[in-house]
């Protein structure tokens, strides 16, 4: 990986939580880099750890019952996770903005939209009223929500899901971030919403040069999306490469069951692929390798052995003991 | 494919998942609390008292042998010894009668003018109220009253409620509007007002006209949760199956609807309890109570009115004793609301 | 609103008129003894003017709208047991008790939103939970028993004497000037208030607590704190203003308990408001005043209600008030 244009670096970063009924490890020595004006898709299934991490890179896991136990999240050298409180407040919203799945519920119903993005604005940059107006009025223009003046007083509850999603872009961007975390943010929304969100965001990347950590369970936006990937499974990665060498050649084989089991409208095939098996709980993993129930290629040392990140070829990075074979064995 | 070891998951052995019915379930979840437990415990021990009474402060005897003949006093009414004061008669026990007497030796409607007031003594343990009756001995038939109005009271507003309730959340439409409207009169009346006046038209107060009172003032909470329950309920698919095959409203209220409704209907019933127990006091320390000289706990209190500063004991264990049991209802109706709620659910 | 105005005065009507006896015979009973034991035909006489005069000589179906109309007119009769019009008598009375309610919700609003605040941010923090317990004993403490503790404590038993032992005013209160006579009110409205307040601060705070807590595990304050925004700012601004809904309807369920508790109380402090009257009339059958309080009582309670209704309706804006 090129060190120059890492805005965001993160180092083996695990996150547990604590619980009456076990230590759930949810995140387990992640690692990945964000660089300026460019994509990351983090895919994976529900449960597999993503938004954990997201959230873990924001600092927003809830303490008690959450806790980063080990890691490093280095923004432009600087590690987040050894920030004061106080210091780490300033990066939120100002350097970091994150935008979330549902817009409904995740804009506070009882103020007004405007309200809302003026304050994401006041509270970093300070600035009079009519300042952080004019700030949210400019920004509402470039999110594109038609006739900003007077959507500014407007509840978020009267607003379609589209609205409101972009208004929650406004608010992530309006303090000018080097980063925006976008936890499936077009998940809720219907299909042509979606692509609309997405165009927007691929024009916001190449205006103002944001990194984007795309979370997302859906392959086809992360197709659509995102420059680099890294699959996750239960709390590890599996695999990242860049996007087009990922769906060239997966080597993991989660990934290439994963692609297998998306149906596609020129095969004629009967039955669907699925992956037989389910998700391990986050409490009681299996030992080795994680997916080796799964996994129709697992022998002994994958019972018995954490597969580790391997470059495969350069900037593909494959946690499989028998990466080397998976093409050969998994037509 | 290859040869590869490949390793299944395993299923747990068919036959461990046990499968808990919703009330061992409730109980389960109730009894883990310890609290609430306990509340519970004390609860039965104090309805034990209540049931036992005769046997825990009498000034007859439990068991007594006398001339040869074996007599339960306590228990019947005895021809021979109808007219006996049995004070007087423990008092003289010629040599050779035996008798057990109850821990308490004395009735709650004995009055002794020279023990009048006296503070707690190793004779007297909570003390004498102002006609020398002894205060531990009504505070113990006083449970009597407090614990059956508390019941009967909550029995008939539960009754009362949950019929109204389920009717107005059934049937819906005009049926619920005219109950709705029902349930905001009586919900508007002042409670505590209410109830004196209905009192107040009787022309001879007994414990009946008592729990009836409270009863008919306070159906409305269940009724409200009950309707709430049933408005949701028969929209669900079980329901609108039943309605589909034919089966008779009072029928699909009753037997399909309602036990899934009665766990928040339990809670409010405990909680009742305590309200009911609280509201029967505070009507006897009015003077619209049971009349006397039944002894209520309520009705102690109202005699330490007027002896506030001089007499202590008569303020102290009346209170405590109401207190503590709505103390241990709220606590047992707070123990059920957590193990009825579905979203604790682990 | 009508149909339960309507229901309230029915009830009332319907009620008193199932008291045994016949009002003016009691009336007349209880005027003196002398009149109930003469048989003659001037006693009959005024039997029968009497009876004109309250209506008793028109059927009962006639009665109740006849009655009404007087209600309408705010005529609520005369009392029967000193014959002053009873809309004096309320009008004396009146004014305490509401002085009474509106310091106790005020009380109960006071210490129940910063306790329920701190319940549901120090969650199962040891302060949170000694004051769950707390709250709970007191909750189940009966009211008259903790009245006259205080008294015993606070007013005239043999420790301090802070507060009054009863009334709502010393005697010579009418000479004070305003900022005395306010003083010396809230003094001796001051254990009443407590008494009567004292048991909802549990409810009332353990709903404030639920509902701050649901308000602090949805989405939007997740957002609020990805924005930057400080721990304070989330839970005063973003999270109170949420929390703050569900409360405001509550005003409205502790209204009837407030004019019910306070017979007891008021009794219990020789304080004469509504609850004091409601509560002599009964013991006298004074059936116009019984009636009057019972009417006046629930209506106050359907304007609570109403009140609240109107008061949710401006503080969320998600609902639309037609």
């Amino acid at each position: 990986m090129a060190e120059n244009e890492h805005v965001l670096e993160v180092r083996h970063l695990s996150t547990y939580f604590f619980t009456d009924r076990g230590v759930a490890k949810a995140v387990e020595d992640v690692s990945f880099a964000l660089e300026r004006g460019k994509t990351l898709g983090l895919v994976g299934e529900s449960g597999c750890g993503k938004s954990v991490t997201a959230l873990s890179v924001m600092r927003l896991v809830a303490d008690p019952p959450g806790r980063i136990v080990q890691g490093e999240v280095l923004l432009e050298r600087t590690d987040l996770l050894k920030l004061p409180e106080r210091e780490m407040r300033t990066v939120r919203g100002s350097r970091i903005g994150m935008i979330f799945q549902e817009p409904m519920t995740s804009l506070n119903p009882v103020f007004t939209v405007g309200n809302q993005i003026m304050e994401a604005y006041r509270v970093h940059k300070g600035g009079s009223r009519a300042e952080a107006r004019e700030r949210a009025l400019e920004m509402m223009r470039v999110v594109r929500i038609p006739d900003p003046e007077g959507r500014l007083s407007a509840y978020p509850h009267e607003l379609s899901g589209g609205m409101q999603q972009r208004v929650m872009i406004a608010m992530a961007l309006v303090c000018n971030p080097t980063i925006l975390i976008a936890d499936e943010p077009t998940t809720a929304l219907d299909v042509t919403i979606q692509s609309q969100i997405l165009s927007l965001l691929e024009d916001l990347q190449r205006q103002f040069r944001m990194a984007i950590l795309f979370i997302t369970h859906d392959l086809a936006v992360v197709a659509q999306t995102a420059h680099d990937v890294a699959v996750m499974y239960a709390s590890r990665v599996a695999e990242t490469a860049d996007v087009k060498t990922l769906f060239r050649r997966p080597l993991h084989p989660y990934t290439r069951l994963l692609f297998r089991s998306i149906p596609r409208g020129d095969e004629r095939r009967k039955k669907l692929d699925t992956i037989k098996g389910t998700v391990p709980s986050s409490i009681h993993y299996p030992s080795g390798c994680k997916f080796h129930p799964r996994c129709p290629l697992a022998v002994e040392r994958c019972r018995v052995e954490e597969p580790l990140l391997r470059e495969m070829e350069p900037g593909h990075f494959v946690a499989c003991h028998r990466a080397e074979e998976v093409e050969e064995l998994m037509k | 494919m290859t040869e590869a070891a490949v390793k299944t998951i395993e299923m747990p052995p068919a036959g461990e998942v046990q499968h808990q019915s919703y009330w061992r379930l409730v109980a389960h979840e109730f009894f883990k609390q310890r609290l609430s437990t306990i509340a519970l415990i004390a609860t039965g021990a104090l309805i034990l008292v209540a049931i036992f009474a005769p046997y825990l402060a009498n000034n007859a005897p439990i068991i007594l042998k006398y001339h040869g003949g074996t007599y339960f006093p306590s228990t019947f009414t005895y021809r021979e010894f109808v007219t006996t004061d049995w004070t007087d008669f423990m008092n003289a026990l010629p040599t050779g009668a035996w008798a057990l007497m109850p821990p308490v030796p004395y009735n709650p409607t004995q009055t002794d003018i020279f023990h009048r007031l006296q503070a707690p003594s190793s004779g007297h343990i909570m003390g004498t109220d102002d006609l020398g009756r002894d205060v531990f001995s009504r505070m113990i038939w006083g449970a009597r009253i407090s614990l059956s109005v508390g019941f009967v009271a909550v029995g008939i507003a539960v009754f009362i409620g949950v019929v109204i309730g389920a009717f107005a959340g059934y049937f819906g439409k005009w049926t619920d509007i005219l109950l709705s409207r029902v349930i905001e009169v009586v919900i508007c009346f002042p409670t505590f007002f209410l109830i004196i006046t209905i009192i107040a038209l009787v022309r001879k107060m007994n414990i009946y006209y008592l729990m009836f009172a409270i009863g008919i003032v306070g159906w409305t909470g269940v009724a409200r949760l009950v309707r709430g329950d049933l408005l949701k309920l028969r929209e669900q698919d079980f329901a609108v199956a039943a309605r589909a095959l034919g089966v008779p409203p009072t029928r699909i209220i009753f037997r399909h609807m309602l036990p899934n409704a009665l766990g928040p209907v339990l809670v409010s019933a405990s909680f009742g309890i305590a309200g009911a127990i609280l509201m029967e006091s505070g009507l006897s320390f009015l003077g619209f109570g049971v009349p006397p000289p039944t002894p209520s706990w309520g009705a102690i209190l109202s005699l330490a009115r007027d002896y506030v500063y001089q007499a202590w004991w008569l303020t102290a264990f009346p209170g405590a004793a109401i207190f503590v049991s709505i103390l241990c209802y709220n606590l047992i109706g707070e123990g059920l609301r957590d193990a009825v709620d579905p979203r604790l659910r682990v | 609103m009508v149909p339960t105005l309507i229901g309230i005065t029915l009830v009332t009507f319907v009620i008193v008129q199932l008291a045994p006896g016949d009002p003016v015979t009691l009336a007349m009973g209880m005027q003196g003894d002398s009149l109930s034991a003469t048989r003659g035909t001037a006693t009959q006489q005024i039997v029968l003017e009497q009876r004109k005069l309250l209506g008793l000589d028109k059927p009962l179906w006639m009665r109740y709208p006849m009655w009404l109309g007087k209600l309408a007119m705010l005529d609520f009769g005369r009392s029967f047991k000193d014959q002053r019009p009873v809309k004096d008598i309320l009008a004396e009375r009146l004014p305490i008790t509401i002085q009474i309610e509106l310091l106790s919700v005020f009380l109960a609003y006071v210490i129940s939103i910063p306790l329920g605040v701190h319940s549901a941010v120090r969650a199962g923090s040891v302060s949170e939970r000694i004051t769950t317990v707390i709250l709970f004993i007191l909750y189940s403490l009966p009211s008259f028993w903790v009245a006259y503790i205080l008294l015993y404590f606070l007013a005239g038993g043999g420790y301090w004497h802070i507060f009054p032992i009863g009334g709502a005013s010393a005697p010579e209160a009418a000479s004070y000037g305003a900022g005395k006579w306010l003083v010396d009110r809230l003094w001796h409205l001051a254990l009443p208030v407590l008494v009567l307040t004292y048991g909802s601060f549990a409810g009332l705070s353990r709903f404030m607590r639920t509902g701050m807590m649901d308000v602090l595990r949805q989405d939007y304050i997740r957002t609020a704190r990805a924005k930057g925004l400080s721990e304070r700012t989330v839970i005063f601004k973003h999270a109170m203003r949420n929390s703050i809904i569900p409360i405001v309807t509550i005003l409205s369920g502790l209204l009837p308990g407030l004019i019910g508790g306070a017979v007891i109380t008021e009794t219990i402090f020789n304080v004469r408001g509504m609850g004091q009257l409601g509560y002599n009339a009964v013991l006298a059958r004074d059936y116009p005043v019984i009636m009057a309080v019972a009417v006046l009582s629930a209506v106050l309670t359907l304007v609570g209600i109403l009140l609240s209704d109107i008061l949710y309706a401006v503080v969320d804006p998600r609902i639309k008030y037609d």
